[in-house]
């Protein structure tokens, strides 16, 4: 139980500037990415898997968005969202959260 | 689990008390889905009966990420087919270039991950007492229905085709049969023949399919009937992804593909089945093999149910995909009205996903219908041009109160300048989105 009381503490400072409400539409948001994306890591998938930090995530779809960072659809689909709503994506899919969680299995 | 609850005070609130991030993400990993989570239902929350109507992207997708999101739910998925024969790709099929197997599917993994999946036909609904009817007359009691039941061929809107003229002109836009019936035709197709290509006025299923289609079967006759022709009868001016089409068709077949348009008269009004004709408002066109896509409408339990307006498709509240027309009934994928979300199988599938968030939440918080989760979707559709080329559409959609609408800057097509190099990465990406989402929803 201790461990899992200062798990949650660690956990909640990681996510703690990803307000409630977006954390909530980016639930519900990122239901869309995984038409084509796997969350996990997942061998010989042609799409990349959204298992990555969520620092690295998120700057990678801003780069998207500003057009620095080249792709097919990518660079359409990431115009589509505001800063805010990309680093709520990247917070969602965060690899480091995810391995948290399935401490707890 | 506990913990997961436990930390999402504030989001919990907004979003359910079974909605945590664990599940949701699990829901679209396939080898976790069914078998990582705990059954136990949240404090709280009433088990509830979810029927889904339709197992194809739509349906399927709901019905499964409904059972690993909210597994305390008894969700049962009615489907007459035991075997799910896949759109996407299909053209492919038809140009000799797939196995139709390839494209088709089973329910056992659904059925594993939790899924009540009973493989009956749903001959009614009564919205009213809320229970559907099954073809054996036992009736299933729902709590929220979801009804996902596709398209329906019109077979009685163009003069002359009907369910035998379908059976010697395929329509091939339910795959299957179908799609070996016009492949068939094709390859017995003599030497210098003519293939004609009749589209719809919109709205229908897969907007850039016809023309994918045409791509595909100019690249079969190249290779085993260089001198034929193909020559498409369209019911619209305009079409999708019109420039990057024209481009293709130029650069690979030449003078294979004839494209004419409502303004030429190119409608077609009238078909002879029998003898493989063809009438528009000007020209009675005979030729060799005919592949007449006729109107289409929400598949017929749609208006059993009550759920579709006079247009035959069915009118949503955007943000939940609930009903407009009866209470605890949502619509999704390509029957609903998602006004700019096309009818396509990625569609389908995020509106599945977001439909299965709403209906978990409606169903744990009687608030949500007022303040439902907000959320933005997208779509990606790629057509082949060629075996190993392929063009992209993207788009990004918010609901309004009163529909889903293009966020605008964003989305938008393939470039027109792109070198090959892009095409055969596109094409990579197509079958990387197949085989990813059909193995996210069946496998």
């Amino acid at each position: 139980m201790k461990q899992c009381l200062l798990m949650m503490f660690c956990v909640c400072a990681l996510v703690e500037d990803i307000p409630a409400a977006q954390e909530a539409w980016a639930s519900a948001s990122a239901q869309a990415c995984l038409g084509c994306h796997r969350p996990d890591s997942g061998e010989g998938a042609v799409i990349p898997a959204l298992d990555l930090p969520a620092e690295l995530l998120a700057q990678r779809m801003l780069a998207y968005r500003t057009g620095a960072l080249g792709g097919t659809v990518m660079p359409r689909i990431a115009r589509g969202y505001s800063v805010a709503e990309l680093r709520a994506l990247a917070a969602f899919f965060d690899r480091d959260r995810s391995r948290d969680d399935h401490v707890d299995k | 689990m506990l913990f997961y609850v436990l930390r999402r005070g504030e989001a919990q609130r907004l979003s359910g008390p079974s909605l945590n991030r664990r599940r949701l993400l699990g829901a679209s990993v396939f080898a976790l889905a069914g078998c990582a989570y705990s059954p136990n239902a949240p404090q709280g929350v009433t088990p509830a009966r979810v029927v889904v109507l339709g197992g194809g992207f739509a349906g399927a997708t709901c019905a499964r990420t409904i059972a690993a999101i909210a597994p305390e739910h008894r969700v049962s998925l009615i489907e007459p087919n035991r075997t799910y024969t896949a759109c996407p790709f299909s053209n492919l099929v038809i140009a000799g270039m797939r196995d139709l197997s390839a494209q088709q599917f089973g329910y056992e993994t659904l059925a594993a991950a939790g899924v009540d999946v009973i493989h009956a036909r749903a001959l009614d609904v009564d919205s009213v007492r809320r229970f559907v009817v099954l073809e054996d007359g036992q009736r299933l009691a729902y709590d929220r229905l979801i009804m996902a039941p596709g398209i329906e061929v019109r077979l009685d809107a163009l003069p002359g085709y009907d369910a035998q003229a379908a059976g010697l002109l395929p329509h091939a836009w339910q795959a299957g049969a179908q799609t070996l019936l016009l492949a068939r035709q094709l390859s017995a197709m003599p030497q210098g023949g003519v293939v004609a290509l009749a589209v719809p006025q919109a709205p229908y299923r897969c907007p850039p399919g016809p023309y994918e289609r045409a791509s595909l079967i100019a690249a079969y006759l190249q290779q085993h009937n260089p001198t034929a022709k193909l020559l498409i009868l369209d019911s619209k001016d305009r079409f999708s992804k019109q420039p990057l089409f024209e481009q293709a068709w130029r650069r690979h077949y030449g003078a294979m593909i004839e494209w004419r348009g409502a303004s030429d008269g190119a409608a077609v009004v009238e078909i002879d089945a029998p003898a493989r004709r063809l009438l528009t408002d000007f020209d009675d066109i005979r030729v060799d093999v005919a592949n007449v896509i006729p109107p289409q409408r929400a598949g017929a339990i749609a208006r059993r149910a009550g759920v579709a307006d006079a247009s035959g498709w069915c009118p949503i509240e955007p943000a939940t995909f609930a009903s407009r027309l009866q209470d605890h009934v949502h619509v999704i994928g390509d029957a609903a009205i998602a006004n700019a979300m096309p009818k396509s199988a990625f569609a389908a599938n995020a509106q599945a996903r977001l439909c299965a968030l709403q209906v978990v939440r409606d169903l744990s918080d009687s608030n949500s219908a007022e303040q439902p989760l907000s959320a933005k979707l997208l779509n990606t559709c790629y057509s082949f041009v060629k075996r190993d080329e392929a063009i992209s559409v993207a788009g990004v959609y918010r609901p309004t109160p009163t529909a889903w609408q293009e966020i605008d800057g964003a989305g938008g097509f393939s470039p027109i300048d792109a070198p090959d190099a892009v095409r055969r990465a596109e094409a990579r990406y197509a079958v990387g989105w197949f085989d990813h989402l059909t193995r996210s929803v069946f496998g």
